[in-house]
């Protein structure tokens, strides 16, 4: 037994990563967002969620496409209400709130739903609203946007 | 640079002679030359300085920070004018005790904030960025023992890159160990018995020596007895760690440990709360451990962070890069207080304090005061601390 | 005189001995395809690859979204290629010239740049023309800003490369005066990049610029000829320089030899290297078919890129995931060896200077986990103590004769003889 966790260690040490400086609101939200399946190096590659999912530039950075300042306006409206949340319950009462940041037509939630940009008004689904809606509802809706329960993954210092 | 790597080859040659060997601990105990231990913390993506000692009487602050400063009711007060952030509680008892000292305004000229380029001064103390080796490293080249100092996480960081190589890293004391999968011990032995010679040769000693060393670490943290309750998480296992190799006596006189998460661009209340809790309940238990061990007299911690961030608060309830910040330090070695003028709020550079007092004076004090060294050497040129030790 | 070739062919350690050092080891099928063979015909065909790279590389640094994780898919990428492209020895000679036309991922960062940097080792790793070599390498993006060249402009030179070009890459120290190092820089002025400078431009394409404006005209005299000499003057003087082919010749059998190498025989290649005016290639097909190149057993120390690499050629290619490569070039970056990254401009130093206490024990922990652990890789098929050790009766034979197969792996694997070559 105690050979077989011995290994088990040095397998996490050695096979398994240290974590390294990468984009952190990124790597909260493809996962939440459900972004990432399939893609074994989500946390490295852009097509999973590129930074103009919220930023205007491809390289991140200011300024920040209306999603993105979608984001910050909630971050502002609970700190006025006195809520301190973090990155994952902002996006999430973002994502309940169903706004249309991009003002395409599709709310923000069925664009992430559907993995199309909800900043950019030139990214978005094909399928008529109403379908996709009813499809969105029958998956969950925004609640399966919620944020990962505290002490579970990514909660804590790294 | 010629001279220091010249003096490094001889130092490990005069090394290898006396151990046969490049070991780590076992040099490492026999070169130290003294029993204090300097415990560097770094709190990595910047922490807003501001919100970690409160400048609760001024109006300026407030204005900046409609939605995230600390409310004045909130604040620990430590003096007329300053407080510490309330998640910093834990730390309050080493406060009242004269055991922690908070240095104002510290920054470095020409202020980057990018936290690459940041960091990489921090670590290099060379605002020039015309360095490539770390203070640490330098500082292990001083005293000619490479093993010296130890970062406790994966990755080296650039603070403890000599300029031949980079101090190790122990990942976990549990880690470093050879741990023989079972059955296998008999013929690992057989295996590393067999005659052999030349480079071959060199490799069997080296792992002997490496078991060796590794064993009386062990031998050590075996023994040691956590003399305190740690709170959950991955920073206060390292300052477990810490205390653990402080208490098995190998010697190292640099331990190094991080705390990730402090560029709070949204949200930061929520984030910024949460990381300085983490910060205080792991370094009370760090500290009330020691005294436990009775080794808090050889221990001195001190904290920094590559920037501060902007006074005014951004769009999203968080704060952005800034310039200065403020930098802290714990044990009883320290002269208790606040050392140093606090910024003015409404005099900015670009939105940004105006720092006072260059954070290469602080590393010196520890590098001379607390350690013994000489950091003019190590830092390259003469800087004055704000008196921060006792 | 130039190196004499091994007389005899190829017997089934000199094969796994030749592979161990060309292909950072090999399975027991790929050995016994040698054996037999002609010891010139073995380094003509091992040297006689193309640019093709291994099908499925499954990380695309191009995708890094940012810079830090376009830095992290460049070194899984040649990992990859390291362990499962189909031409092993070009992948070690780029590893080789990366340690001597040294660049650093803390300046360069640009995708555009890296892989411009890397593509030129590749594709000079066997170079029929050092001086060519040199000149591509000197007007890379990548050197251009690791050396600080694009900062050199008239009147205000700036000497790091030049001083770097004769110290590192060509004479070495002892044969130039720093009047030849001031000198350089002043021909060198005006060499420079456009595109893809900062970190916000990581994927923004960079190309070499010459800056007439910048460029210092006059006349300059560099190891010992005068003229207004321009920048290719400069390469062309260093890289034909008669040191050169030592300084060179030395690094390569300090590559393929021994940590510390054999005068007389650096002094053979030396002589090859003249009279072909720096053909690596010819260089290279004699020392990897010499008597002195068989004769050389167990005299370098793996370092981690190629513990890691070996470790998995040897056991026969296992498929790994991406995030399992990926974690090895971190566990490699912590025994002292991140690609693409060395401490400084010298590069590693290599040899013993790999081995310490941490970095042996993680040696012997990742040799467990690739063998033992719940994670390994499955074993196909067992290698052999020849393909592991390079010795048919390696010391540890006797200990591993009573261990089940993946028991015998990893006590050859984190044995002295598997971590030489």
């Amino acid at each position: 037994m105690s050979a077989a966790r011995r290994v088990t260690l040095a397998l996490a040490a050695l096979l398994g990563g240290a974590a390294l400086a990468l984009p952190k609101y990124r790597l909260q939200a493809a996962p939440q967002l459900h972004l990432t399946g399939g893609n074994d190096l989500w946390q490295l590659d852009r097509r999973v969620m590129p930074c103009t999912y919220c930023h205007v530039r491809e390289s991140g950075g200011a300024p920040w496409n209306p999603f993105g300042q979608a984001i910050q306006a909630t971050f502002r409206r609970e700190a006025q209400a006195g809520r301190a949340v973090k990155f994952p319950q902002a996006l999430s009462v973002l994502l309940e709130s169903n706004g249309d940041a991009d003002g395409d037509g599709y709310p923000d939630a069925l664009e992430v739903f559907a993995r199309t940009l909800p900043g950019d008004p030139a990214s978005r689904p094909e399928r008529p609203v109403a379908d996709l809606q009813a499809e969105f509802g029958a998956a969950g809706g925004a609640a399966q946007f919620a944020p990962p329960a505290p002490g579970g993954k990514g909660a804590g210092n790294k | 640079m010629t001279n220091r790597r010249d003096f490094l080859k001889l130092s490990a040659l005069a090394a290898a002679a006396t151990t046969g060997m490049p070991g780590f601990l076992a040099r490492a105990a026999a070169q130290a030359g003294g029993s204090r231990t300097l415990v560097v913390i770094q709190l990595t993506g910047g922490n807003d300085g501001l919100n970690t000692l409160v400048p609760y009487s001024n109006g300026a602050y407030y204005a900046a920070r409609p939605t995230i400063a600390i409310p004045k009711k909130d604040v620990l007060t430590l003096t007329p004018d300053l407080g510490m952030h309330p998640a910093l509680r834990p730390l309050m008892g080493l406060w009242d005790g004269g055991r922690m000292a908070w240095m104002e305004n510290v920054g470095y000229p020409n202020p980057n904030r990018s936290h690459f380029a940041s960091m990489a001064i921090w670590h290099t103390a060379d605002p020039s960025q015309a360095q490539s080796d770390g203070w640490i490293g330098r500082l292990a080249e001083s005293i000619g023992d490479p093993f010296c100092a130890s970062n406790i996480g994966a990755a080296t960081p650039q603070a403890l890159r000599a300029s031949e190589f980079s101090l190790p890293s122990i990942d976990t004391v549990e880690q470093f160990q050879l741990k023989l999968p079972q059955g296998l011990g008999g013929a690992f032995g057989d295996m590393l018995d067999a005659a052999r010679s030349g480079e071959a040769a060199f490799l069997t000693q080296a792992t002997r020596q490496m078991m060796k060393n590794t064993a009386r670490v062990q031998g050590g943290a075996q023994r040691y007895r956590a003399g305190a309750t740690y709170p959950d998480g991955r920073f206060a296992a390292q300052l477990r760690d810490t205390a653990r190799l402080i208490a098995a006596g190998v010697g190292q006189r640099v331990l190094y440990v991080s705390l990730g998460g402090f560029d709070t661009h949204a949200g930061q209340r929520a984030d910024q709360d949460e990381l300085l809790g983490t910060l205080a309940s792991g370094l009370a238990a760090f500290h009330a451990d020691l005294e436990r061990q009775g080794l808090a007299e050889n221990v001195v911690v001190m904290g920094f962070s590559e920037f501060g961030r902007r006074v005014a608060e951004n769009g999203s309830a968080g704060t952005d890069h800034g310039k200065g910040s403020v930098m802290f330090a714990l044990g009883s070695g320290v002269r208790g207080g606040v050392h140093g003028s606090s910024p003015d709020l409404e005099d900015l550079s670009d939105g940004d304090i105006k720092y006072r007092q260059d954070f290469r004076g602080v590393y010196a004090e520890a590098l001379s005061g607390w350690l013994g060294l000489n950091a003019r050497e190590i830092l390259n040129g003469d800087f004055s601390g704000p008196g921060w030790l006792a | 005189m130039t190196l004499t070739p091994l007389p005899r062919p190829l017997n089934a350690e000199d094969a796994a001995h030749f592979l161990r050092r060309t292909a950072f080891g090999a399975t027991d099928a790929q050995i016994r395809a040698l054996v037999g063979k002609n010891a010139r015909t073995a380094a003509r065909e091992a040297l006689a690859f193309d640019q093709t790279t291994a099908p499925g590389n499954p990380f695309d640094p191009m995708q890094g979204a940012g810079p830090g994780p376009t830095l992290q898919l460049t070194r899984g990428a040649w990992l990859f290629e390291l362990v499962y492209g189909p031409h092993p020895l070009r992948e070690k000679l780029a590893l080789t010239w990366s340690n001597h036309f040294v660049i650093g991922t803390d300046k360069v960062r640009n995708v555009h740049a890296l892989a411009g940097y890397l593509g030129l080792l590749r594709r000079h790793a066997a170079t029929a023309s050092f001086e060519r070599f040199t000149l591509e390498v000197a007007q890379s993006p990548a050197m251009l800003r690791y050396l600080d060249n694009d900062q050199n402009r008239r009147g205000k030179p700036n000497e790091n490369f030049s001083r770097e070009l004769l110290e590192l890459f060509t004479t070495g120290i002892g044969h130039y005066s720093e009047e030849d190092v001031h000198e350089g820089a002043r021909a060198l002025t005006g060499w420079t990049f456009e595109g893809g400078r900062g970190n916000q431009n990581y994927l923004e394409p960079s190309r070499f610029v010459f800056n007439e404006r910048q460029h210092d005209p006059g006349r300059k005299t560099y190891l010992g000829q005068s003229g207004e000499l321009r920048g290719e003057d400069i390469i062309r003087l260093a890289a034909t320089h008669p040191q050169t082919a030592t300084f060179v010749s030395r690094k390569l059998h300090r590559a393929f030899l021994a940590d510390t190498p054999d005068g007389a025989a650096v002094q053979g290649s030396a002589e090859t290297w003249r009279r072909t005016n720096g053909n690596v290639r010819a260089v290279l097909e004699e020392l990897l078919s010499s008597e002195a190149f068989y004769a050389s057993r167990a005299r370098i120390i793996r370092s981690p890129v190629e513990f890691v690499v070996g470790a998995l050629r040897t056991l026969g290619q296992p498929t790994m995931d991406a995030k399992a490569l990926l974690n090895l070039t971190q566990t490699a970056g912590r025994m002292g060896q991140v690609l693409l990254q060395p401490e400084n401009v010298k590069g590693w130093d290599g040899g013993r200077e790999w081995i310490n206490d941490t970095t042996l024990l993680l040696r012997l922990q990742l040799a467990a986990a690739l063998t033992l652990g719940s994670k390994a890789p499955p074993l196909t098929a067992t290698p052999s103590a020849l393909a592991l050790t390079g010795l048919e009766r390696p010391p540890s034979a006797a200990a591993a004769l009573k261990l089940n197969p993946q028991q015998a792996t990893y006590l050859h694997l984190i044995s002295p003889e598997f971590q030489l070559a």
